[in-house]
């Protein structure tokens, strides 16, 4: 039922031969991701994700806890993992820039003894759907960055594997490219496969995942459909559109512990309440009393971004 | 299944290894074009030091044969062990620079086949420019061979190899432990130079020098192969030392296997795969 | 409002500096520290093992050379030295290129001389450690002797082959920065430079129309002045007239080369290729 599962997993690293500084990683996360969903994990810089993803695909050993792939244990029955799961590892490296991009999927392919015959035809459908056809017997130094991300997902999946793990798969790309590879994804979930993506893209969370978990400092704060992750934290979004002195719309905005933003000329006051009248009736009276005039008065639910900034405490 | 799942594995790594490899056509004609410039260096030093008594001089010291044969072999066993020093040795940590190591560790290959592969293309890239540099310098120095026992000789340079290959495994589980194994196969070279006898006869060191010499599995390949190749040894001449290398390549490769798996285990519970 | 250009000493200055960040950041590995130690050792005590069945009716003993230790530590020595110095000038601007800082130097109202210069010096003070290592070696070691009022002769001849190896290094410079692989081609022209100058026996040695070339490479004459002065305590004197005349040919060569160069570049457009 369950792609992945995790129970109380933990991770300490330790920093330099003599110093031995200690980075608490993972504080005992705890996950279940429906086969044939795509669930992001939301975080900033220094989370943690990074770390669970190499958990889940064998390439490190968790300290306590413990976590299933595919209904393998990763630290015990790391191989039997290692054959039913596809890893992207974000960036430009990681592909053999002197091979065309058919080479390097062959290789991988071996690596994943994958018969001949069967690893051309595989091969040739991942080349076709990842769209590099034209381009598989070029060398990877002339790939774009997209391109090249593009070609690490097709190697990702040479195994055809129950479960693919994506590391900031869009990560330094120009939106065309984010978006190429964002419909890739959902191609890929569309063919009943389990995808685990991380990301600080909020809205390619929103966009692409069944269920988003919000990992900070080592925990998981915060889980479930992206909807219900704006419901967690509550309140609603209000924005009062003003116009006057920017100096005193700068004021209220303080007073009442919200964001001023200008956008030619008008003043946005914005704030994620939990009463939106009350909070309405202080900005129109406040306006009222500093000469600013109101425009316009906007509620709406917050978005994933909002809701991440709020849990986590990015950008206060 | 499993074992032509390995075949494959080893094919794979050997044919990449081999398509990067042709894609620096500078560092192939430096394979062929520095043990030529090498052994001349030596054949002209040694006739500078020595004068025209080369030959009696070395004969002195227990080694009856033409000294430019003499320095030949020496340099091409050594260009075989560098190569391999590159290749096998540095096979994980290449990993590491392009950037792969991580995938290749996720993928469920094994381990030795991934090293065995890149030893494998190690031992046919070097071989073929250390046997066409070596032809170069007979060619233009006229070094004379004594081969009596075609099979011995044959039997002597294939065992050579296989020395310099597990010298080649055996350093991969030295280097997999730092991260400047670049240099650190830099700075091998030259000992391995110095205490194999490669430039000289390794009599002429002090014993304890020799001591050192006669721990290498490449002294005893590179002592078979001008025995079997200068002064006309048969097989029961050099089998014991055959044996003495193939113990000694034995150890060097099940070391060097030990330590790629003890520190795969290592960086996995440290998280050090991708940094160092 | 800008208009500034600086002087030729503050961009050589600016460029030493530069180089001397690099080299720090390179030994802040202790394998790049164990190679520069442990190289020096093997290449003297090579030639100390085969000083061991040298002979007095061998070429360099009738030089007039008794110790082949000393030779081979002085000639090891030096020809590093002169190498780097050949090398070091294409590397960087390939290490520049690659960086994607080569545009933005030449970009730069700076004598692009004073700037090549100041990176060759770095070099040279690296080098010059390299250099007192393994006369410490040979010395300490191996037990050698050098004269010491040979030196201010070693040094003249020292100068006039680096100023004609700065020459050669900018005009080779030209040809490595079109190559993807300049490191390649340095290591693949060393062991000839090696063969050619001289550095483990007489140039003598070599069949001749090979000597008449070896002889056009400053450092060939480079470490025989080097030799005799510190091995012999002789002068050399018309040694270092022949290197003085090799200096300035190729010092003005190289200047010619890197105008052309440079020159091609802004005329074709786009530095970076450069």
């Amino acid at each position: 039922m369950y792609a992945i599962e995790a129970e109380g997993l933990e991770k300490e690293y330790k920093m330099g031969l003599i110093s031995k500084r200690r980075v608490k990683a993972l504080r005992g996360v705890s996950l279940r991701i429906r086969r044939g969903t795509l669930y992001s994990l939301l975080g900033p810089n220094g989370a943690g994700k990074t770390t669970l993803v190499k958990i889940l695909a064998t390439l490190l050993i968790p300290d306590a806890g413990w976590a299933r792939v595919a209904g393998f244990d990763v630290a015990r029955e790391a191989v039997e993992v290692r054959k039913r799961v596809g890893v992207v590892l974000g960036g430009e490296r990681a592909l053999y820039w002197r091979l065309t991009g058919w080479s390097n999927l062959w290789f991988f392919s071996q690596l994943y003894g994958i018969p001949p015959g069967e690893a051309r035809r595989r091969i040739r459908e991942l080349i076709e759907l990842v769209g590099l056809q034209g381009w598989e017997h070029v060398r990877v130094e002339n790939y774009s960055k997209g391109m090249k991300q593009r070609l690490h997902i097709a190697r990702g999946l040479l195994n055809d594997p129950e479960v693919l793990l994506l590391d900031e798969p869009t990560i330094g790309l120009d939106p065309a490219a984010a978006k190429e590879v964002r419909g890739l994804i959902r191609r890929i979930v569309a063919e009943g496969r389990t995808v685990l993506l991380t990301t600080h893209y909020m809205a390619e969370a929103e966009e692409l995942s069944d269920r988003v978990g919000i990992i900070s400092g080592g925990r998981i704060i915060a889980e479930g459909s992206p909807g219900e992750v704006k419901k967690i934290i509550g309140g609603r979004m209000v924005v009062v559109s003003l116009t006057g002195h920017p100096r005193e719309a700068s004021m209220l905005a303080t007073l009442l512990g919200a964001r001023a933003r200008s956008i030619d000329g008008v003043i946005a006051i914005e704030a994620m309440v939990e009463d939106e009248e009350e909070f309405i009736d202080k900005v129109l009276g406040e306006a009222l009393r500093r000469g600013l005039r109101v425009r316009k008065v906007e509620v709406r639910e917050p978005s994933l971004e909002e809701a991440f900034i709020r849990l986590t405490g990015e950008g206060q | 299944m499993n074992i032509v799942y390995h075949v494959r594995v080893i094919k794979a790594v050997a044919v990449r290894d081999f398509k990067i490899r042709i894609t620096y056509i500078p560092w192939i004609m430096n394979s062929l074009l520095q043990p030529i410039a090498w052994t001349l260096i030596l054949v002209y030093a040694y006739r500078s030091i020595m004068g025209p008594g080369s030959r009696e001089i070395l004969t002195a010291h227990g080694w009856a044969g033409d000294p430019v044969g003499f320095l030949v072999l020496g340099q091409v066993l050594l260009s075989l062990f560098n190569a391999l020093n590159w290749r096998a040795g540095m096979a994980i940590q290449r990993e590491r620079w392009y950037g792969t190591l991580e995938l290749i560790l996720q993928a469920p290959a094994s381990r030795i086949a991934v090293l065995a592969g890149s030893s494998l293309f190690g031992l046919v890239d070097a071989g073929w420019a250390s046997f066409l540099s070596a032809l170069a310098v007979i060619a233009l120095t006229n070094a004379t061979f004594n081969i009596v026992d075609p099979l011995a000789a044959a039997t002597s340079v294939a065992l050579a190899a296989v020395g310099a290959l597990s010298m080649g495994v055996g350093l991969a589980g030295l280097y997999v432990l730092t991260r400047s194994a670049g240099p650190i196969a830099i700075a091998i070279q030259h000992p391995t130079r110095f205490f194999t006898g490669s430039s000289f006869p390794l009599a002429i060191l002090p014993a304890v020098l020799q001591y050192v010499g006669y721990a290498i599995p490449l002294t005893y390949g590179l002592e078979a192969v001008r025995m079997t190749m200068l002064q006309g040894a048969g097989l029961s001449d050099v089998e014991p030392l055959l044996y003495r290398l193939l113990i000694l390549s034995l150890a060097s490769s099940m070391l060097g296997v030990a330590m790629v798996r003890w520190a795969e285990e290592v960086a996995r519970r440290n998280g050090w795969l991708h940094t160092f | 409002m800008g208009g500034y250009t600086p002087s030729k000493l503050q961009v050589l200055r600016a460029s030493l500096a530069s180089y001397a960040r690099d080299v720090l950041a390179l030994y802040s590995a202790w394998g790049f520290v164990l190679v520069r130690l442990s190289v020096p050792v093997f290449m003297v005590a090579t030639a100390w093992a085969l000083s061991k069945i040298a002979s007095p009716s061998g070429l360099v003993a009738s030089l007039g050379y008794g110790d082949y230790v000393g030779y081979v530590a002085l000639g090891f020595a030096f020809f590093t030295m002169l190498t780097t110095t050949l090398f070091e000038v294409g590397e960087r601007i390939h290490r520049e290129m690659v960086q994607g800082t080569l545009e933005t130097v030449l970009l730069t109202p700076a004598s692009r001389l004073a700037w090549l210069i100041g990176g060759a010096l770095g070099s040279l003070l690296i080098s010059l450690v390299d250099v007192a290592l393994v006369i410490v070696y040979y010395v300490a070691l191996f037990g050698g002797e050098v004269y010491l009022g040979g030196a201010p002769y070693a040094l003249a001849g020292l100068l006039l082959s680096l100023a004609g190896m700065m020459g050669m290094g900018i005009a080779l410079a030209g040809l490595v920065v079109n190559l993807k692989e300049p490191h390649a081609f340095n290591v693949m022209l060393t062991p000839f430079l090696m063969l050619l100058s001289g550095m483990m026996f007489p140039v003598e040695a070599l069949p001749e129309p090979v000597e008449a070339v070896s002889r056009l490479i400053p450092v060939t004459h480079g470490i025989e002045v080097v030799r005799s002065s510190l091995l012999q305590g002789e002068s050399a004197s018309q040694l270092l007239w022949i290197l003085g005349l090799e200096a300035l040919v190729y010092t003005m060569v190289g200047y010619m080369v890197f105008r052309l160069l440079e020159a091609r570049a802004r005329r074709l457009g786009g530095l970076g290729s450069f």
